[in-house]
């Protein structure tokens, strides 16, 4: 039994207010993604959105996962949302989710997904609302591994946009997100080549090529 | 004419009258006795008649004075002696006895009747070979003793079961009587003035009636969702004046309302907070049991606890607190409700509003996570009052007969309860009816009466006779007045000035 004082599992997470930014209703349970903040009254509210419900390009973090209410699609409409990282519980799209399993955000959906970025799975699937949730932690994104897919190379000392791919190793698949990183190394970057990112000196992303 | 009574008081000579007006209470009865002057210290008084001693053993000396005789001859004194019941009052006693339940039942591990309770005071008192077995029973008066004097417990305790105290001057024993009951005086015994009666109907009630405390109800009462509007009127939630621009999505913080300060304001005051009583579960107004037309909430007279009581860690019953029970989100990490669980968070209920307000906003969450209202109940128990704000009480009344007005019971410890359990409204009547039955012996037969026989006539006091006064002195042939229903002798306090003395001792 749970006692809905403030011992209930609710007060024991931060929560922080979120504002639906993105004309659309979001479930409970789903990822958003950071677009700006207000304060509203003394409290920050953050603006969110779909994730790369904008564009294309991949985000280290920025990432909340919303709470068990909906957010409705009016505009102003306010939910609650956490950063997950101690825990959350999260929708995903397909699949069994397993302990330790890593899954992330995906362009255009509200569910995270297996082999994308950012969070860890931590628990058992169970259902809330009607849909089937797992608890997630965000562990963040050290590296990811990109693809020259401009059809020429990016030469050593220069910046491109390469294509960020997940999934099995060797059989990897393009997760739709594309990542600007500047080729720090000594060799250029071929087109059709694989290589990984990373984000070094604060905010900068670099590309190394592991091909030739 | 030779007299063949006498008056002995150990240590004191020359006596020559005495007049003794015996009576019934915890007070002790005062004889005068006449005598020469001398140093006093008395501890007994005995009358003898042919022979025959009546002794009355620790007599206390209450005051004596010496006056001089107009005449010129010798002065005399006047001893006022107190019988045995002087010690009564130093003695002290401490208990908690018939204390009960919320629901108004004794509690069985300290339920005392009316013979019980004066056994723990006679024996307090250090008396033995009492008598207590006529005292009435059925009822079980509350004894709160907190080293309150044991006599004037005593007295209270039989003043409310229409009983007397008795000392029986020829078994030097107490005697509990039932008011109204006992043998009457001897009629055609050679008395020297024969019994004239006399009805005091001044004293006597037309009508006894008992008041018990409220009746109680348990009966879930259904919970609505209210908010405060821009005029500060109370609302149900749908109807307040800013709950169009409510979003089904909001309950925490209200952001459609953020235009309008005041609105957002009373919205984070009281929506989703504040629920008042909309009637009994399953809808309507009208209690099960009740028989009072209910017509609107405000004749339920909410209180904030339930019926039922705990002990706590020293054995006292403490009673339990309302609550809320229902169907809610329980703050969960799932959107999922809760079916038919108490409310165990925070809350505060403003009985004579009617309402319980939360801490934290109290919704349910629909198949998509929207708020919805709650479906909520308050257990606590109530009382009815009638459209002229009358409760419903446990009430009877009997007719006496007499001119003197309504004599009212109160017994605010009898009182029915009714819940989906059961009632308790069989037992509460039956303890009403029997204080009635108490007082209606006592005043089944109001004729008061004086006799006077001849000599010193030795006998007990019971529920009928209320005083015997012994007269005698060396001048005069001694004789005996009997007094049925009433303490009537001029030369001593009457039973109602006694009581209220008492009744101020017992402020003090």
């Amino acid at each position: 039994m749970i006692p809905a004082d403030r011992s209930a599992p609710f007060f024991r997470k931060g929560w922080v207010r979120v504002k639906n930014d993105s004309g659309a209703e979001i479930p409970p349970h789903s990822v958003v993604l950071i677009t700006g903040s207000e304060s509203t009254d003394g409290e920050t509210v953050y603006t969110v959105i779909q994730p790369n419900a904008a564009s294309t390009d991949f985000n280290w973090n920025g990432y909340l996962i919303t709470g068990p209410f909906l957010i409705g699609a009016a505009d102003g409409d306010e939910g609650i949302a956490t950063t997950a990282t101690e825990s959350a519980l999260a929708r995903f799209d397909t699949g069994s989710p397993a302990l330790k399993d890593v899954y992330g955000p995906k362009h255009g959906q509200l569910t995270l997904s297996k082999g994308y970025h950012g969070f860890e799975v931590i628990g058992s699937t169970t259902t809330s609302a009607g849909y089937s949730v797992v608890p997630v932690r965000w562990i963040g994104v050290n590296e990811v591994l990109i693809k020259n897919e401009t059809g020429s190379s990016i030469a050593a000392g220069s910046s491109g946009t390469f294509n960020v791919y997940i999934g099995t190793a060797g059989s990897e698949t393009d997760s739709g997100m594309d990542l600007t990183c500047y080729n720090r190394s000594s060799v250029s970057f071929a087109t059709a080549k694989f290589g990984a990112a990373g984000r070094l000196n604060g905010s900068s992303v670099y590309g190394i090529p592991w091909q030739t | 004419m030779p007299n063949t009574a006498s008056v002995t008081v150990e240590g004191i000579a020359g006596i020559r009258a005495c007049r003794f007006p015996f009576g019934r209470g915890v007070t002790p009865s005062v004889a005068c006795v006449t005598c020469v002057p001398q140093n006093a210290n008395p501890t007994s008084l005995t009358l003898t008649y042919n022979g025959v001693p009546l002794h009355f053993p620790d007599i206390a000396l209450a005051s004596s004075h010496v006056h001089r005789r107009r005449d010129g001859r010798h002065p005399l004194m006047r001893l006022f002696l107190k019988d045995r019941r002087w010690r009564w009052a130093g003695i002290r006693i401490t208990g908690d006895w018939n204390r009960r339940f919320a629901s108004g039942v004794v509690d069985p591990a300290v339920r005392k009747t009316p013979a019980e309770l004066a056994t723990l005071l006679l024996n307090r008192l250090g008396e033995f070979g009492f008598d207590v077995s006529q005292m009435p029973t059925g009822m079980y008066p509350r004894a709160d003793w907190h080293a309150t004097r044991a006599d004037l417990a005593l007295q209270k305790l039989c003043d409310d079961v229409a009983c007397e105290v008795v000392l029986n001057p020829l078994t030097n024993r107490v005697e509990i009587w039932p008011s109204g009951t006992g043998a009457r005086s001897a009629t055609g015994a050679g008395e020297a003035v024969r019994k004239y009666e006399s009805r005091l109907r001044s004293f006597i009630p037309s009508t006894v009636t008992l008041a018990g405390g409220e009746s109680l109800y348990q009966y879930r009462l259904q919970l609505q969702a209210i908010g405060r509007q821009s005029n500060l009127q109370e609302k149900k939630l749908s109807d307040v004046d800013w709950a169009e621009d409510l979003e089904s999505t909001e309950a925490l913080t209200f952001p459609s309302l953020s235009s309008n300060e005041l609105n957002q304001t009373l919205a984070l005051a009281t929506a989703w907070k504040q629920f008042r009583v909309s009637g009994v579960e399953g809808g309507g107004l009208q209690v099960p049991g009740c028989q009072t037309p209910i017509a609107s909430t405000s004749q339920y007279d909410l209180k904030d606890y339930i019926l039922y009581a705990v002990r706590d860690a020293n054995g006292l019953l403490q009673k339990l607190p309302y609550y809320v029970e229902g169907d809610f989100w329980p703050y969960a990490d799932t959107a999922d409700n809760v079916s038919g669980q108490v409310f165990l968070g925070s809350s505060k209920l403003y009985a004579e509003r009617g309402v319980v307000e939360f801490e934290t906003p109290v919704f349910k969450l629909t198949s998509t996570g929207a708020k919805e209202v709650p479906e909520l109940y308050l257990q606590t128990a109530y009382a009815v009052r009638d459209a002229n704000g009358i409760p419903q009480r446990v009430s009877g009344s009997i007719n006496v007969g007499g001119g003197g007005g309504d004599l009212l019971l109160h017994h605010p410890e009898i009182f029915a309860s009714y819940a989906p359990t059961g009632n308790t409204e069989s037992l509460a009547y039956a303890e009403g009816n029997a204080y009635l039955a108490a007082f209606a012996r006592k005043y089944q037969d109001p004729i008061a009466s004086q006799i006077t026989y001849p000599g010193l006539a030795f006998g007990s006091l019971n529920g009928i006779i209320a005083q015997v006064a012994w007269d005698w002195s060396v001048v005069e042939a001694p004789s005996t007045i009997v007094y049925e229903g009433d303490e009537m002798d001029i030369e001593a306090p009457s039973s109602l000035a006694r009581k209220r003395n008492l009744q101020v001792e017992a402020m003090l």
